[in-house]
């Protein structure tokens, strides 16, 4: 469960940067080092299975003599966050709950 | 390690992927070093941590993949089995139709054969008896010539009949096996083809 929702979280995180614009690998990894605590390394994977699960879609541009690969957001992959989004707003709520103790003070 | 190794090391242990697999790997980390530049290639490789880590990790999810996928494909093999199960049940009705399918197709054959062979036989014998009354004729030449002539004359008539009748067995005989061997042909040989 907790893995899961980790790897959702690294899912809904680069959908969320492609969401502002698209960019490519090395950019899409810092930025995600700001927010979570990953190694450079973390990223491929996920691409690679939001790109195979259609949620991405990649295209080359030169730059300086080579190409780099920009990973930009589908129709599918929107939807996808949207969902993400979703959950992530409940289960925000539902720990803040616990954590705050609204949830036993709400039962007494 | 150098950026050298890195590569040698993750070519090594991603060997067994799928090609197109392992070139999308290899661009992506080139790019990545590219992209963090020369000045800091010590530090990004560091950064990126072990490249058979890396590798047991692209392996490890594409396994996963692979048992998702399969998952689904189980589906199919149910239908496959029910496909099966169906054949076992069907096989008291067709396997005795298929038996005499064969046997008839046997029967023909070997009636075919015995008509060719009946006719050849036939053949034979008129040829053999039109050649033999030739001959026993010269032994009434001298008895009556009329007879010798009129025996001389059938016997050819028969040796001639006869040698027809061989020549028409054998058109027919060459017919057959043609036959014979275009269902052959495209029966048995057509289905291994396929």
């Amino acid at each position: 469960m907790a893995l899961s929702m980790m790897n959702n979280l690294l899912d809904a995180l680069v959908l969320g940067i492609l969401k502002i614009e698209d960019t490519y690998g090395y950019v899409l990894t810092q930025q995600a080092k700001e927010v979570m605590d990953i190694s450079d390394s973390t990223l491929y994977p996920v691409l690679r299975r939001l790109q195979k699960d259609g949620a991405l879609s990649t295209y080359d541009a030169p730059f300086q003599g080579r190409n780099r690969r920009y990973y930009s957001i589908t129709e599918q992959g929107n939807t996808l966050l949207e969902q993400y989004i979703q959950d992530w707003k409940s289960y925000k709520e539902t720990v803040e709950k616990i954590l705050t103790g609204g949830l036993s003070n709400d039962k007494t | 390690m150098t950026r050298r190794e890195f590569f040698e090391i993750l070519i090594r242990d991603l060997r067994n992927i799928d090609p197109a697999e392992l070139q999308d790997v290899l661009q992506y980390y080139n790019e990545y070093l590219d992209d963090a530049g020369i000045e800091n290639e010590q530090a990004t490789l560091a950064e990126l941590g072990s490249p058979q880590k890396i590798a047991t990790a692209i392996k490890a999810n594409s396994t996963i993949r692979y048992l998702e996928s399969s998952e689904k494909t189980s589906k199919k093999s149910l239908k496959a089995m029910w496909i099966t199960l169906g054949a076992v049940f069907a096989a008291p009705i067709a396997l005795p139709i298929a038996i005499v399918a064969a046997a008839l197709v046997f029967t023909l054959i070997i009636i075919c054969a015995s008509v060719i062979f009946s006719f050849y036989a036939v053949a034979v014998a008129l040829g053999l008896s039109g050649i033999l009354l030739s001959i026993f004729s010269f032994f009434v030449i001298t008895l009556s010539p009329m007879t010798f002539l009129a025996m001389l004359g059938s016997g050819f008539i028969l040796a001639g009949l006869g040698l027809l009748f061989f020549i028409g067995t054998n058109a027919l005989a060459k017919v057959s096996l043609k036959g014979y061997v275009l269902f052959v042909h495209k029966t048995i040989l057509r289905k291994k083809g396929n």
